[in-house]
């Protein structure tokens, strides 16, 4: 029987010398963000955020936040989370992506995909039924805020792309709730402006809703108060 | 053939993964515009923030280390393959007054063979190293 060529990743495509400017060029980047007191902050607390979200506690497994930042950028100077982006920008929103699935993967140490074989000897891939698709995410349960899910060695990108759509779901719906209860008519708009990445979100809303812009800028301090709650909100209660 | 991106449940529309960019981003802005409620976390986690910066800055040095070790190591190793070659490498006067320079700068001798071949080697090692195998060192 004939042997499925794995897929390479984006880093083993990269020549030797590629591989080496690479590597040279996230390490550069990462010591920019590093050396820069705000972004580290922020993105400590992004990772102490998500911590506490998965685990209840500031660690996990003695890991903190400092470490799972630490992971990230580790692996991202090997390739396993390959960086395909240029600025310290990219590579700060790099890491805000990746942590979180990081973090994930340190509480459910997440199974490899396995071939089995049956009672008549056929091997059976047992991956498919470990699956379970975001939509049946139960949110009014706490143990079944992580679903079950089984990935092949490359599949990290799919992981992130879930663990993020998580955090979106769970964060819109405080959004939502919050934006409602305060009547603010202007923040859905202000925040799908956001998420659209709308050039000019202020300008946009403004145009859209026929109000002055002072009044669109005010709605996104108080938008940007509610997102910045709502992590603390999963973590509190 | 199945189709493998059956195999994911990803019920997600185009452009989710652009949304979730967009999303950080926002995140981001909002930490940012809110700083006291940042400092507040950290501090009530009791992280101070200049040793994570120092963890994890002496972290990159250290990796910064490996990969200039490695970088030697496949330098070496282009070095000799190249020895092995014999070439008879043409060299630009700028560069073997470079070359030259390092050492001593009163010595006017001309560069001997010897350091001629083992400049030319050096040189097609490093560009070997940059994956510009033609390239005239600098």
């Amino acid at each position: 029987m004939k042997q499925k060529k794995l897929k390479r990743s984006p880093y083993e495509q990269l020549s030797g010398p590629e591989k080496l400017q690479y590597r040279e060029n996230v390490l550069n980047l990462s010591e920019k963000i590093i050396s820069d007191e705000s972004k580290v902050k922020r993105l400590t607390t992004w990772t102490l955020r998500n911590i506490k979200k998965f685990s209840n506690h500031h660690s996990i497994y003695g890991k903190e936040a400092e470490d799972f930042i630490q992971d990230a950028i580790l692996k991202t100077v090997i390739g396993k989370r390959f960086f395909g982006g240029k600025t310290e920008e990219e590579l700060l929103k790099h890491f805000y992506y990746i942590i979180p699935s990081l973090i994930w993967n340190e509480i459910k140490k997440i199974t490899t995909n396995t071939i089995d074989e049956d009672e008549s000897g056929q091997k059976v891939n047992n991956r498919k039924n470990k699956f379970l698709p975001v939509n049946h995410i139960d949110y009014d349960d706490e143990e079944e805020n992580i679903p079950e899910i089984t990935l092949t060695g490359t599949d990290t990108s799919i992981l992130d792309t879930l663990v993020n759509q998580e955090i979106i779901n769970q964060t819109e719906i405080h959004i939502y709730t919050e934006l409602e209860k305060n009547e603010d008519y202007i923040g859905p708009y202000l925040y799908e402006a956001h998420i659209n990445g709308e050039p000019e979100p202020h300008k946009f809303v403004s145009e859209l809703l026929n109000i002055p812009i002072e009044d669109v800028r005010n709605a996104d301090k108080r938008l940007k108060r509610i997102i910045n709650k709502a992590k603390r909100f999963y973590n509190e209660g | 053939m199945k189709d493998k991106s059956k195999i994911y449940p990803l019920d997600l529309p185009d452009g989710s993964q652009e949304k979730q960019f967009n999303f950080i981003k926002l995140i981001d802005e909002a930490m940012k515009e809110n700083m006291n409620e940042t400092d507040k976390e950290l501090k009530e986690a009791g992280i101070d923030i200049k040793e994570v910066q120092s963890k994890l800055l002496n972290f990159i040095n250290e990796e910064r280390a490996k990969l200039c070790i490695e970088k030697g190591r496949l330098f070496k190793k282009a070095f000799e393959e190249e020895k092995q070659n014999n070439p008879e490498a043409v060299l630009q006067p700028d560069v073997a007054f470079a070359f030259r320079k390092n050492g001593n700068d009163d010595n006017k001798d001309p560069l001997t063979e010897d350091e001629l071949k083992k400049l030319a080697l050096l040189i097609k090692a490093k560009n070997k190293l940059r994956g510009n195998p033609d390239e005239q060192g600098d």
